[in-house]
């Protein structure tokens, strides 16, 4: 055992004496060792190449999506969309009424009392529900495709207060 | 004449029909939409000459 100092601080440096098993265990031991490390590095090669495919193809992808037309596209169908919304917030003031209108604007809900009796409440996104044991039960409405949400809604509070009982309850599975 | 806003995807559309023209075309959509005339749902015989009625989709329940 010896002493050794530098900047980093004071070590003691020992020596260990190898027998010739152990010389020769070690070396077996370092062989394998290599082996495996080879192997991981082989896999990993494989693996850099195929993410490096998949990379490609995403890069690929998404300079298709960001063409000039396909932005053109976006633009047309986000400003269709939101002059359909306009169209549906004005129609759904219209059939509601003032007062129901902006209780769904402020409020951000409304309730209401549909043909069976029973109690209701919609929100402004479109969730109705049943007022059950002074709990409100959220009901289950499939929402069309590419429906407007203000349409939506007006719809869902129409449906709900003329036909309550076609919507069951929203069970959590 | 009846005017009919009918809510579809992507807005809703506006036309004008007379009322025999209205009467028909709302028997071909009776089962998928509720016909409302002023917050309220009536029934295509009820329509008279000048309403203004919205033809709401019956919705699906899960």
């Amino acid at each position: 055992m010896s002493l050794e100092f530098d900047s980093q601080g004071v070590f003691i440096v020992e020596k260990r004496f190898l027998s010739l098993v152990q010389i020769q265990n070690r070396k077996h031991h370092i062989e394998q060792r290599i082996i495996r490390v080879r192997d991981e590095i082989a896999e990993l090669r494989l693996k850099i190449g195929s993410e490096e495919k998949k990379l490609q193809g995403l890069e690929l992808e998404l300079k298709q999506l960001s063409t000039p037309e396909v932005n053109a596209y976006i633009m047309k169908l986000q400003k269709e969309r939101a002059e359909a919304h306009a169209k549906a917030l004005s129609l759904m003031q219209e059939v509601l009424g003032k007062e129901l209108f902006s209780g769904l604007q402020d409020k951000k809900w409304c309730s209401f009392t549909a043909k069976d009796g029973g109690f209701y409440k919609i929100t402004s996104q479109g969730y109705v529900f049943r007022r059950i044991n002074n709990e409100w039960k959220k009901l289950c409405i499939i929402r069309p495709k590419e429906l407007p949400l203000p349409d939506f809604v007006l719809s869902a509070l129409i449906n709900v207060r003329e036909n309550p009982k076609k919507y069951n309850l929203r069970y959590r599975r | 004449m009846i005017k009919v806003k009918r809510i579809c995807s992507l807005g809703h559309e506006e036309t004008e029909y007379s009322l025999e023209e209205a009467r028909k075309v709302l028997a071909e959509g009776q089962g998928r939409y509720l016909i409302v005339k002023d917050n309220k749902i009536v029934n295509a015989a009820s329509l008279e000459d000048g309403d203004e009625i919205v033809l709401v989709p019956k919705l699906q329940g899960g």
